[in-house]
């Protein structure tokens, strides 16, 4: 039982880490150019919850498939959804201003 | 050859007629036994009966609002009403009828039978889905009632934010839930496609109705998500104060359209994939013929799938979004039109030098190929970047978008419904009755629905409780067509009940179909078969129109298989 829980504990651990990092990131003010640095903590929260908690490491290809499908999917979300708000010209959207 | 078969067959199906009285039906009586089912096919009656009391009491809706709408100041109801009587309409047709309907209903029943197991792949996680369902409706009917939503379906922020009236949260928090319902329900789909074919059944043997399934669960599981964090972070915002979609917080409120639709436009076609199956199903039998083109349906169906997600700007056209992104939606949607029109030609082509029978069934199907092209056809006007611009939230997009999820959609589910009748009861229906009750749905539609394309290109706005007298005439017109539809479909309710006391008893296969389905007896054993069938042909395989004019000549019978 225990050695089965403490990796996912360590995981779990280090997933909590991730998170105050980003959070802890959001107050930095980064600015436009360094701001999608606050990907990286995010983007390796995901690996450690698809290698760990999804097992995707043993998985078969058939589920290793449909994992990457929905990671294709958020690209799509993301990429075709920023062409919009990076290219108004109308009413621009209003970027966060740092006082 | 095939008529030694036939006799054999024939006489077997008399003996089992007789002697079914072992089935899924009777096997227990408690109510306990229904509640606690993990039965595929007792869980399949469990959502019909829930489905059906949403598709009335959204009807009732939709009755109102038609009534209200026969005088240009609105003849029963105050605006606010008004507003709060759409919102009911389409936050119960859409999360609580169309999203599920087919695939928790027929799917639910026939997915096993016609893949030869005995049950889906997780028989709980089925009934779970079911119990959360039904929690999500019973949360988002009591706000709808008790608050008074007034948003639309769509829930667009600020309406549903900094100027909420009712209980936004509430009805979020209902459709969260059922949202894990259709999780639960495509995760066990897709599971159980891939793993309990019978032996033989290889993937281009499935029937299609499968394949249509199937792109809708992936649907299901991949857009289904999107919607669920798009309500918590409307609900976050609500409660918290956080800026996401409030511009005064630091929000962007088109924001919550990218999301809305990101999932809402792939949810479109979960309400119409599984009637594109339903239909592909239906028309080979009634014609007589092997389905047209099998190989580019069932392709077809996963290209809408995946098509599907990249168009959702077109709803944003005239939002302020930007000119350029808007240029690439409208683009991307002429491109998923391809794939559905591909199907429609592939069954005129199963049409073409067919056996045509009308019963009742194909006269639905027949209806839904005629009203989805026209709301297909329509859905590419407003595509069109300057022609979306009059007709954008204009009633012509209310009339594109009926077209396809009442005139097809529903039709294909009512089809459905009389083609599998017998297999899910064990008792035929009343045919002349399901000719009149189809007929009559095909013209109340049109009456209905019609009028308003025409309405909506003179310009009037939808959602509004009131218009100008020049649209009296139209408008009447309209809701006249809308009490010919309510009464057609009422027709059903009561001959099926008659049909459950009083029916014919039906045969394993009476409408001589292919497919698993029909070679076990009416109403099917609680374990489907009494041993696991193996496949050796292609689905469809009736007999080419040149053998069977053969065969007329020979016997001198006008029409095959009566
Ligand atoms: C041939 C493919 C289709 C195309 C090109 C298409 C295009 C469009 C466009 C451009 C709009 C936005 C109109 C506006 O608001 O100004 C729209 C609205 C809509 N369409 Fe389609 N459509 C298609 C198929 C479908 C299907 C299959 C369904 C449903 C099963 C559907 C349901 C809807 C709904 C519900 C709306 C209105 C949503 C709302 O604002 O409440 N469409 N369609
Ligand atoms: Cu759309």
């Amino acid at each position: 039982m225990m050695q089965t829980l403490r990796p996912l504990l360590l995981v779990w651990l280090a997933l909590l880490a991730l998170l105050g990092v980003e959070l802890g990131g959001a107050f930095l003010r980064l600015g436009h150019l360094f701001g999608g640095l606050l990907l990286l903590p995010a983007g390796a929260m995901v690996a450690l919850v698809g290698l760990f908690f999804m097992r995707l490491r043993h998985a078969s290809g058939l589920s290793r498939g449909f994992a990457l499908a929905a990671m294709f999917w958020l690209v799509v979300l993301l990429g075709l959804g920023s062409m919009d708000p990076m290219t108004r010209t109308l009413h621009p959207v209003a970027m966060t201003t740092y006082p | 050859m095939s008529h030694a078969l036939d006799a054999t067959a024939g006489e077997i199906e008399a003996a089992t007629v007789r002697d079914n009285r072992d089935n899924y039906l009777t096997d227990e009586w408690t109510v306990w036994s229904w509640l606690a089912t993990t039965d595929h096919k007792r869980i399949a009656l469990l959502y019909f009966a829930s489905i059906t009391f949403f598709f009335f009491l959204g009807g009732a809706a939709a009755a109102l609002m038609r009534f209200n709408l026969l005088t240009p100041t609105g003849a029963i109801v105050s605006p606010e009403t008004y507003n709060r009587l759409f919102t009911l309409h389409g936050v119960v047709m859409v999360w609580f009828f169309l999203v599920p309907a087919v695939p928790v209903t027929i799917g639910n029943f026939v997915t096993p039978l016609m893949i030869g197991a005995r049950d889906l792949a997780f028989p709980k996680v089925n009934l779970l889905s079911w119990y959360l369902f039904i929690t999500g409706g019973a949360i988002t009917l009591w706000a709808l009632f008790m608050g008074g939503l007034d948003t639309g379906w769509t829930l667009y922020t600020p309406l549903s934010s900094a100027y909420a009236k009712g209980y936004v949260v509430p009805v979020a928090v209902g459709i969260f839930i059922s949202g894990f319902s259709s999780i639960a329900t495509g995760l066990n789909f897709i599971v159980t496609i891939h793993r309990l074919r019978a032996p033989g059944m290889t993937w281009y043997r499935m029937p299609v109705f499968l394949w249509s399934l199937y792109s809708t669960s992936v649907i299901y599981v991949l857009a289904t998500p999107v919607l669920a964090m798009t309500l918590l972070l409307l609900a976050f915002e609500t409660v918290f104060r956080v800026g996401v979609f409030d511009p005064a917080l630091g929000g962007d409120p088109i924001l919550f359209q990218h999301l809305f639709w990101f999932y809402s436009h792939p949810a479109v076609y979960i309400m119409i994939l599984p009637g594109l199956g339903v239909v592909s199903e239906i028309i080979p039998v009634f014609a007589r013929k092997r389905l047209f083109g099998y190989k580019f349906v069932v392709w077809c169906s996963v290209m809408i799938a995946v098509i599907s997600f990249f168009v959702w700007g077109h709803h944003m056209f005239v939002a302020g979004t930007s000119i350029y992104s808007a240029i690439v939606f409208s683009l991307l949607s002429f491109m998923v039109a391809v794939p559905s029109a591909i199907k429609v030609f592939n069954w005129i082509g199963t049409l073409h030098k067919g056996f045509i029978h009308f019963d009742a069934p194909m006269i639905y199907a027949l209806g839904f190929v005629g009203l989805f092209t026209m709301g297909g056809l329509t859905g590419l006007f407003l595509a069109t970047l300057a022609a979306d611009v009059p007709l954008h939230d204009t009633y012509f997009v209310v009339a594109h978008f009926h077209y396809i999820m009442v005139g097809g959609m529903v039709s294909a589910f009512f089809g459905g419904l009389h083609y599998w009748w017998p297999k899910i009861t064990g008792r035929m229906y009343p045919e002349m009755w399901g000719r009149v009750a189809a007929a009559m749905i095909f013209f109340g539609f049109n009456l209905t629905f019609f009028p308003q394309f025409i309405l909506g290109y003179l310009g009037m706005p939808r959602r509004y409780h009131s218009y100008p007298p020049e649209f009296q005439v139209l408008n009447v017109l309209s809701s006249a067509g809308s009490t010919i539809l309510a009464v057609a479909y009422l027709m059903p309710l009561f001959y099926f009940a008659w049909s459950l006391l009083a029916g014919a008893r039906a045969p394993a296969n009476p409408w001589g179909a292919t497919g698993l389905e029909w070679q076990t007896p009416s109403p099917p054993p609680v374990q489907n078969f009494t041993s696991t069938p193996v496949v050796t042909e292609d689905p469809y395989s009736y007999p080419s129109p040149e053998a069977i004019q053969m065969e007329q000549a020979e016997t001198g019978e006008a029409r095959p298989n009566g």
